[in-house]
């Protein structure tokens, strides 16, 4: 009996404009890595250049999907810009992130 | 700067092209690439909710978005002939929340506030659902 089975990472990677066009795609695409049975999945950012509230949203119903199945997202390559919305709406507090951070906190408008 | 103004289907197709207008007008106005963004942004969440609030996601209707320079403001302001939006009616996201008590919903309006330096919603029969958002072309 194998008690100390790898979980294997699947990696998602996301490009271009998460916007209210495109992010059904994206949520179909990681519903359908979850109901695949992947439980740790990482979300590569790396090449998106903009998100908006609606590609939040998907982030959002993916993390309790994951979390609901006993799995994880771990968000990953976070373009400078869309760290700082991410952030703005406290979303760093609630993700797993990877890699490095932008230094200042936000800029937006005061 | 002159005023232009362009006219686009209630359709989420039309929310690349209407960014690509925002953005050129806004670097042609000055604002710098992260301000370019922001306002970039604004103007998506509004697009957004006037597609899927106003006109309930249908794609018949008209979503009209004008772009000008008023002294030191690059102003966005984008009409809608939907129903009624009323900001005040949509609960403000507790961003602060854990995870599982999240709402899902109210994070659009919460950066529209949050990405421009001003924000004016109106509304007339009409004329129909105006938001109007300013933001600085440099940085106070």
């Amino acid at each position: 009996m194998n008690t100390n089975r790898d979980r294997l990472r699947h990696t998602l990677e996301a490009s271009g404009r998460i916007d209210a066009a495109s992010a059904p795609l994206l949520d179909s695409q990681l519903a359908a890595l979850c109901a695949s049975g992947a439980l740790d999945v990482v979300l590569d950012l790396t090449e998106v250049t903009y998100m908006s509230s609606s590609g939040m949203r998907v982030l959002l119903l993916a993390l309790r999907r994951q979390q609901a199945a006993g799995g994880s997202l771990v968000l990953r390559g976070i373009p400078d810009r869309v760290m700082r919305v991410l952030q703005v709406a406290g979303f760093d507090r609630v993700f797993p992130i990877e890699g490095e951070l932008p230094a200042d906190g936000e800029h937006c408008a005061d | 700067m002159d005023r232009q103004e362009v006219c686009y289907a209630s359709d989420r197709a039309s929310l690349e092209p209407i960014s690509e207008f925002v953005a050129e007008r806004a670097r042609l106005a000055g604002l710098d690439e992260d301000r370019v963004y922001e306002i970039q942004m604004a103007t998506d969440e509004a697009c957004t909710n006037s597609i899927e609030h106003a006109y309930d996601g249908r794609s018949a209707g008209e979503i009209i978005v004008c772009c000008f320079v008023d002294g030191q403001d690059f102003v966005v302001r984008v009409t809608d002939f939907g129903h009624k939006f009323d900001p005040d009616l949509v609960p403000m996201p507790d961003i602060s929340a854990p995870l599982e008590e999240r709402d899902i919903g109210g994070l659009g309006l919460f950066f529209m506030r949050r990405l421009v330096d001003r924000i004016e919603f109106t509304f007339d029969p009409v004329s129909g659902n105006h938001v109007e958002m300013r933001k600085r072309r440099v940085s106070a």
